[in-house]
């Protein structure tokens, strides 16, 4: 078992720099179509050596992945690369994939570097509700990132238009409506998983009779208040375009603050 | 028609004239209309030496192309009969138009299905109309064995290009690229409003161009009602006063401006204003007149996007040098689909030696069975008609690919020639039977 998993942990980074590296290709290119397969070949070979490494450590720890700041960085990774595949079909995003899948390469090489195969998980926190806790946050934060990286992706093409510079970047993007519409989709996907997580966190808080959050620890809240404001906003009184993008960005960075600073989740 | 079982020589060509040889009237007279165009093809079979003929009829080219035992020999009676059809003299159609044969033929088709040959490179039109103007000779049986090849290379050629190289995308047109650019701010234009500020030339033709790309409603705006009326009743639009603009713009997802007013028209307090109103969504603007209608710094309005003539242009220019680039690649893939058909054509030097070395052994086979079968049962016969055609098979196995690859390699006249010797493929056929 351990040589597989080594073999895993050199090349799920490989293989997400390469299809990153491919899907550059296919986003610079004129001759687009020739990398098409070839990066979505690239995709899901990724995400099923990456899928088999998460299977791996599993089977490796007796746990689930999900218990240091590597395996949740392998997570989101992994989430990410579903979304991209998801979105790829869905919204004809394939152009896309160098913006998702350079961050969730970059999060693997991260994630792989930060594996603590010794660790062992403090015994309150073998339950079942944590597990799910961890990835209803999981999929809120991969969902924030897709639409922050969407809302950058915005304000590069308004740049563009309003400086009126059509060169290959304006030409590949899709157009800002679309570009509006799939980040106002992300934000609220992205709101309602962690308004998720937050509800299965306070039911093992309030069943395993742990502590409850600090005040320090509640800064996350500020993230989750942000999408939600910027969601009322846009429907109400139609926050859209430039100013939508510039929020979501700014709720990405206090998303980004609230974990770096160590206020929440596994840096307790 | 002639079939491929006659042993001659065969020849590609292409006779025709186009927009860069032929003036426009010289190519209208050339031109064959839909109905003409089967009997004219029937007619080209006819020729001395002609086997099969495609004839391509567009605005910008006439062009037949053929196969002949002889070329040299049709090429002037094929001139001679298009003459007459069209009423041009031959020497009209020889002076401004282009002969090649073979090679050249073959490249000259997969330029033009791949429209490096076009007006307005990268056009895709042309890929349907050579679609077309095959199917129309299959169904009048003038495509046998050589063009059914060579034309399905070139669809096959035509997709490649168009799936491989940028060569077709970014509009090349003003209109289009008002259009591409809306679609850039606004995605899918189904549904969206336009209005159109003056009741000119180029504002009707915009309103085509958006029309096409899915705009749902036109909202006129005019100094005059009268001079906008047919416009609106054209486009099942809207027709609105010009000073009703305050009240309207806000509706508009689309802006085209083009009259003839010397001040400004839009002002940027007035987008500012339709800005306000639209709850966030974007408004694109375009400035088609000379003076500007519209105000330049309403560009500068968060969620207008202003586009002037000038900027239009840029967009054509940036998208046919991309086109040009293009084009390089799908050179690249004409090359390599023409060495193929380069390969395909000498091998077929080989052809008619290969079916002489066929036949002169079955015809030995059969007369063996016919003697060793006289008298035996019908199991027997079958029994040794199977063995023969086996037998047949494997014996000539290797001379048969040895010979084809010789043919691809262009040295099918010298490996007949051995091969003839070598079989005694040209002595009479009595004198096989015999060995």
């Amino acid at each position: 078992m351990e040589p597989v998993l080594l073999a895993l942990k050199f090349l799920v980074p490989l293989a997400y720099l390469a299809t990153a590296a491919i899907y550059a290709q296919l986003f610079f290119s004129p001759e687009e179509s020739r990398f098409a397969r070839k990066a979505s070949l690239s995709l899901s070979v990724s995400l099923a050596l990456h899928t088999l490494l998460l299977l791996g450590l599993g089977a490796s720890l007796h746990r689930c992945p999900l218990g240091t700041i590597g395996e949740g960085l392998l997570f989101l990774a992994w989430i990410l690369g579903i979304i991209h595949l998801l979105s790829e079909w869905l919204a004809d995003t394939r152009r896309l994939g160098l913006f998702t899948l350079l961050p969730a390469a970059l999060c693997v090489v991260l994630g792989v570097f930060l594996l603590r195969p010794d660790f062992a998980l403090p015994p309150e926190l073998h339950s079942s509700f944590l597990v799910f806790h961890i990835v209803a946050s999981l999929a809120s934060y991969a969902c924030f990132s897709m639409a922050a990286i969407l809302s950058s992706l915005y304000l590069i093409l308004h740049g563009k238009l309003k400086h009126k510079n059509f060169d290959i970047t304006f030409r590949k993007l899709p157009p800002l409506e679309k570009l509006d519409k799939l980040s106002a989709n992300w934000s609220f996907l992205g709101s309602a998983t962690m308004v998720a997580a937050s509800v299965i966190g306070w039911i093992w808080v309030r069943k395993d009779g742990l502590a409850g959050m600090s005040w320090r620890e509640m800064a996350i809240y500020l993230v989750l208040a942000v999408y939600l404001l910027a969601g009322i906003f846009r429907r109400l009184f139609g926050l859209r375009g430039k100013r939508f993008a510039i929020v979501v960005l700014v709720g990405f960075l206090v998303l980004v603050l609230t974990n770096l600073i160590g206020t929440h989740g596994f840096h307790r | 028609m002639e079939t491929r079982e006659e042993q001659v020589p065969i020849h590609a060509f292409v006779l025709g004239a186009n927009h860069l040889t032929a003036s426009v009237a010289l190519r209208d007279k050339l031109l064959f209309s839909e109905e003409e165009l089967p009997e004219f093809c029937r007619a080209l079979l006819q020729v001395p030496g002609m086997r099969e003929a495609v004839v391509l009829s567009t605005c910008n080219r006439s062009e037949i192309y053929g196969i002949s035992a002889q070329p040299s020999v049709s090429r002037p009676l094929i001139e001679k009969l298009w003459g007459a059809a069209k009423g041009v003299s031959e020497d009209e159609i020889r002076n401004h138009g282009y002969f090649h044969s073979q090679g050249d033929s073959v490249r000259h088709l997969f330029r033009v299905i791949g429209s490096l040959d076009s007006m307005v490179l990268g056009e895709m039109q042309i890929f349907g109309q050579i679609k077309e103007a095959y199917r129309l000779a299959v169904e009048q049986r003038c495509v046998d064995f050589y063009l059914n090849h060579l034309f399905q290379s070139g669809i096959r050629v035509g997709k490649r290009i168009r799936s491989e190289t940028s060569i077709h995308e970014g509009a090349v047109s003003i209109s289009y690229a008002a259009v591409e650019l809306a679609k850039k701010v606004l995605g899918d234009l189904k549904g969206k409003t336009v209005g159109v500020v003056g009741a000119g030339e180029m504002g009707e033709l915009a309103a085509q161009h958006l029309h096409k790309a899915g705009a749902a409603r036109f909202v006129f705006f005019n100094r005059t009602l009268a001079t906008a009326e047919k416009l609106a009743a054209d486009f099942g639009g809207e027709l609105c006063l010009l000073a009703d603009l305050d009240k309207r713009l806000a509706h508009c997802d689309i802006v085209v401006s083009a009259t003839g007013a010397p001040d400004i028209v839009i002002t940027k307090a007035q987008v500012q204003e339709a800005a306000r109103h639209r709850g966030g969504r974007p408004i694109f603007l375009i400035d088609i007149a000379a003076p500007r209608d519209i105000d330049p710094d309403a560009g500068k309005v968060s969620n207008a996007y202003l586009f002037t003539i000038d900027d239009l242009k840029n967009v054509v220019n940036e998208n046919v040098a991309l086109r040009k680039e293009s084009s390089r690649q799908a050179l690249a893939i004409i090359d390599e689909e023409a060495s193929r058909m380069d390969v395909w054509f000498k091998g077929l030097e080989i052809v008619p030696t290969i079916r002489n070395l066929r036949d002169k052994y079955n015809v030995i086979v059969e007369k063996e069975i016919e003697k060793w079968a006289a008298g035996q049962s019908e199991e027997t016969r079958r029994q040794l008609e199977s063995l023969g055609r086996s037998l047949l098979n494997k014996f000539l196995h290797h001379p048969t690919t040895r010979l084809k690859l010789l043919g691809e390699r262009g040295e099918g006249k010298r490996a007949s020639y051995f091969a003839g010797m070598l079989f005694a493929l040209a002595e009479e056929e009595g004198e096989d039977g015999q060995e």
